[in-house]
């Protein structure tokens, strides 16, 4: 669908931790000028990957690069840092700075900074510039993150879940940011874990789980090609029919199942047809729907 | 985006400076006075005491020293591993830090040399108030010139630190360092009696040959620390 | 006009803004001629990404019912027939599906179910043609 370069791309990414294997062979390519919501439980390994594009922590495998550089180079890594903003997951900052100082401080790393992103987040995030910084509270530490993030005047935003803390009319607010951003042709990549917003303003969404990329996609193709395929069969359901058909379990009520498909409804709804059911429907479904059945399914 | 930096030092560690000053001036002051007191006891004395003010200064400076230095570092990015992986690291606004367009290394070197440099003039200070202080109370200044060892001194012991710190806790840090710091002392005592026994030399060798090879040793010492610890950070797997 | 955009529905966005702006010319209150907003303005109103907004716009051109001008931003056809048109192609296809489902459900082959729609169709002309004669 998308034709503009990618930005971020990974190939069989792989880092481990310890005994585990945090992220364990992720591919990932995020569009010029899209807005990527990054979807997994907590421990799939997102922030273990955020932490890898910024150069933070080194890749154990796979390639990764953003704007065409590579993200395990240290000197590539400072100029990928130099046009990208970025939100962390722990909301915290040098606790002996004031807000005020903490911009100052920030700005002075970036040539390009963004007065008018400054003060657009100063009046709608409501922050008290006198206080210091490891006075704020929660959701104070995240509206400052996304300030300091938004007013570098980046090219790319890295934000790992952003609305931590954050309270609904915050969240309105950083919204509407991200969308104004995009549509200044920034690119935006952020976790979380608040699906609806994912839904509201992604146009690309890449859900992760154990490591692993299970589905990058359109938001819109996913929404055009999942549906929930509900079956009635006049006996029981013949479960084994149903092996590998679709995405997660099916499940059975009585005389009826359904089950969450992707891409080839109708093959599901022939054989189902085929094994005598007596009705086949089919439903859109949400983002949640198809994370959870995508993300959950194996339990 | 120097001055930035230079500013972020300053603001995190005038505090600790000013605690780490005041007790290097305590220790300094009842070792002097302790000093002052038996002066004109002859020379064995005068070099007996003279030992124990040095190794009483240079253990109170190694017990802040053990407690300072790591805590100076912590925010350069050194240790991440363990802050990077679990959600409260040694400092907390380490992510920040290292989402900055600048490298772990360059980091690293401001820090250490405003450090340093911050620490050497605590410990100066602390030191020439004691001198005056020795002085006025009689005893010749030449006999204070082996308490200048301990300002080069601190720099091998600064980027051990900064070298130890990416692969220990800072809790295992301060065990290394006391044992390094107790071996230290040891050494310096065994080679001041052989020297005293040595003969007249003595004075001499401490007052005048033993600094500048001392300063040489540090200047060595820590330029191996340091470009040991700046080839670590480039090629470390975080 | 006004957009009301439902995320957690299962319809994409861009179809949502699509439907919208068709439904608004039908009831008049876009007519041919008059500009949209632009792309992100229309976004930031409604909190939806710039990339969908600009896509719903490419389909309704593409469905013949905006153009886009260069520049300049996107305006309402001038022959809303082709609006109107482009929405009763909708309901028609709607409606075959609709009358698919139903054949698929007496399992007709997809033969017969040709021979059906062709036979229909004829009947329909008959019809039409004997009330004609008759007047």
């Amino acid at each position: 669908m998308h034709s503009e370069p990618a930005v971020i791309s990974a190939e069989g990414l792989r880092k481990r931790l310890g005994s585990i294997d945090a992220v364990a062979g992720l591919d990932l390519a995020v569009p010029q000028g899209s807005i990527c919501g990054f979807l997994g439980r907590n421990g799939a390994g997102k922030t273990t990957t955020i932490k890898m594009l910024m150069g933070m922590t080194r890749p154990d495998g796979g390639e990764g690069r953003i704007f065409g550089e590579p993200i395990d180079h240290e000197v590539a890594s400072v100029r990928i840092r130099q046009k990208t903003g970025f939100v962390a997951e722990v909301k915290e900052f040098y606790p002996f700075f004031t807000v005020q100082q903490m911009i100052d401080f920030t700005r002075a790393f970036y040539p390009q900074w963004r007065n008018d992103w400054e003060r657009r987040c100063l009046r709608e995030y409501e922050l008290p510039l006198e206080r210091k910084a490891g006075k704020l509270s929660k959701g104070m530490g995240s509206k400052l993150a996304l300030l300091l993030a938004f007013s570098r005047g980046a090219e790319l935003l890295i934000l790992d879940e952003p609305t931590d803390g954050l309270d609904p009319i915050a969240i309105e607010a950083f919204l509407q940011h991200v969308v104004a951003l995009a549509g200044e042709g920034q690119t935006i990549f952020f976790s979380s874990h608040q699906l609806q917003e994912v839904e509201q303003v992604c146009d690309r969404v890449c859900l992760i789980d154990r490591g692993k990329a299970v589905l990058e996609t359109d938001l819109d193709e996913a929404k055009t090609r999942f549906r929930k395929v509900s079956i009635t069969f006049p006996d029981a359901v013949p479960e084994r029919l149903f092996e590998g058909t679709g995405v997660g379990r099916l499940k059975v009520r009585g005389r009826s199942a359904s089950l969450l498909v992707n891409g080839d409804v109708e093959a599901v709804a022939a054989r189902a047809r085929q094994a005598g059911a007596t009705e086949v429907d089919f439903a859109p479904v949400s983002l949640k729907e198809i994370f959870l059945e995508t993300v959950g399914g194996e339990q | 985006m120097i001055a930035a930096i230079w500013r972020k030092h300053w603001m995190e560690l005038w505090k600790r400076l000013v605690f780490f000053t005041a007790a290097e001036l305590l220790a300094g002051i009842a070792s002097s006075v302790e000093l002052t007191a038996f002066h004109g006891h002859g020379p064995r004395q005068a070099h007996a005491l003279l030992l124990a003010f040095l190794l009483g200064f240079l253990a109170m400076f190694s017990a802040i020293a053990i407690v300072v230095f790591p805590g100076q570092l912590g925010g350069t990015g050194l240790n991440t591993t363990r802050g990077l992986h679990t959600q409260t690291g040694p400092d907390p606004s380490l992510l920040f830090t290292l989402s900055l367009p600048i490298r772990r290394r360059v980091l690293f070197l401001y820090r250490s040399a405003f450090g340093l440099l911050a620490i050497e003039a605590a410990v100066a200070v602390a030191l020439g108030i004691d001198c005056l202080l020795l002085a006025h109370s009689g005893v010749p200044w030449h006999m204070l010139v082996p308490a200048l060892w301990v300002l080069p001194a601190l720099a091998p012991f600064y980027f051990l630190d900064s070298f130890l710190l990416m692969w220990f806790s800072e809790g295992t840090i301060v065990v290394i360092q006391a044992l390094v710091v107790a071996l230290l002392i040891v050494a310096l005592a065994l080679l001041y009696r052989v020297y005293f026994h040595a003969g007249k030399m003595a004075g001499i060798a401490l007052g005048h040959f033993a600094p500048l090879l001392g300063v040489l040793a540090a200047c060595l010492l820590s330029t191996a620390f340091a470009a040991t610890t700046v080839w670590c950070l480039d090629r470390r797997n975080y | 006009m006004l957009f009301r955009i439902h995320p957690d529905s299962g319809t994409p966005i861009y179809v949502q803004l699509m439907e919208q702006v068709m439904h608004a010319i039908e009831t008049g209150a876009l007519r041919p001629g008059e500009q949209l907003p632009a792309i992100r303005a229309l976004a930031e109103d409604t909190v939806t990404n710039p990339n969908t907004v600009a896509k719903a716009y490419r389909e309704l051109e593409h469905e013949g019912v905006i153009e886009l001008r260069q520049g300049l931003g996107a305006y309402v056809r001038a022959g809303v027939s082709s609006a109107r048109e482009a929405e009763a192609m909708k309901q028609a296809h709607r409606a075959m599906g609709a009358a698919v489902a139903v054949m698929r459900k007496l399992r007709l082959s997809e033969a017969s179910m040709r021979r059906v729609f062709e036979a229909e169709l004829t009947r329909d002309q008959e019809v039409r043609e004997a009330v004609s004669l008759r007047r």
